[in-house]
């Protein structure tokens, strides 16, 4: 859903396919001359196993309001210093996926290329780190396994300190 | 007596065919006490080691943000234990 503040960020985390055109349209403007599209897909190998699908879930209402946060955090960071706004679509699937489909697209829209990957980078690491989202790695021997990841914090500690370290992504 | 729900998610949900557990507490209670209250439930698995480590390093939240120690716990409160998270 869009953020009333800013109309041009727009998250989402379901079970519904990412639909890239459509995501493309969306963060695209007559003023804007970049646009990132990042794909994160489900990657065949981790640690050395052999990886089928990943099973994705998520504490949505959380999850997308901290994903709306970022992209406010993101438009703050390198579109108003330099005077003009950015356009932030973020899709996150849920539910279990084949090796090789999307699980995550970040699109930012800019007026120039810089601003683009930073927002778009900032963004995906932000979202591995901050939003309520888990995954369970599935093998070709039919075993599976919650991978690790970053501790989150109460609000009164330090936002990005870590209980642990992560494991690695699949994407 | 406060009866409140704390919603299950990734590695918890190996816990319990059920995605949410009950609890119960007395009035006035706080989220440090509803994590005691979770240990002891871990606790009771074969596998209590395994989620009393990983309640350590989990946060406490409602819908819109990760909860401290010491905010009350009201009744019929939908709580959710969130492990270390690793979207992507």
């Amino acid at each position: 859903m869009a953020t009333p503040d800013f109309p041009r960020i727009e998250v989402r985390v379901s079970h519904e396919s990412i639909d890239v055109p459509d995501v493309l349209k969306k963060a695209t403007d007559r003023g804007w001359g970049a646009e990132i599209l990042f794909l994160g897909h489900v990657r065949d190998i981790n640690h050395g196993k052999t990886v089928v699908g990943v099973s994705y879930d998520a504490f949505v209402p959380h999850a997308e309001k901290t994903l709306r946060e970022i992209c406010v955090e993101a438009a703050e960071k390198f579109g108003e210093s330099l005077g003009y706004e950015l356009g932030m679509i973020v899709h996150h699937r849920l539910g279990r996926l084949a090796v090789g489909e999307a699980s995550v697209a970040i699109t930012v829209g800019s007026r120039h290329r810089e601003t683009a990957y930073e927002a778009s980078r900032y963004i995906i690491e932000e979202l591995k780190e901050r939003a309520a989202i888990w995954k369970k790695e599935h093998y070709s021997d039919g075993d599976s396994e919650w991978l690790k990841g970053h501790a989150l914090c109460s609000h009164t500690r330090h936002r990005h300190s870590r209980g642990s370290e992560a494991q690695g992504p699949a994407v | 007596m406060n009866r409140f729900q704390v919603r299950l998610f990734g590695a918890f949900r190996d816990f319990s065919n059920e995605s949410t557990l009950a609890l119960e507490l007395p009035e006035g209670a706080t989220v440090a006490h509803a994590r005691v209250a979770l240990s002891e439930i871990f606790g009771q698995s074969p596998s209590g080691l395994h989620f009393k480590a990983l309640l350590n390093d989990s946060v406490l939240a409602d819908e819109r943000t990760t909860l401290l120690e010491s905010d009350p716990i009201s009744a019929g409160a939908e709580l959710a234990i969130l492990p270390p998270v690793c979207g992507g």
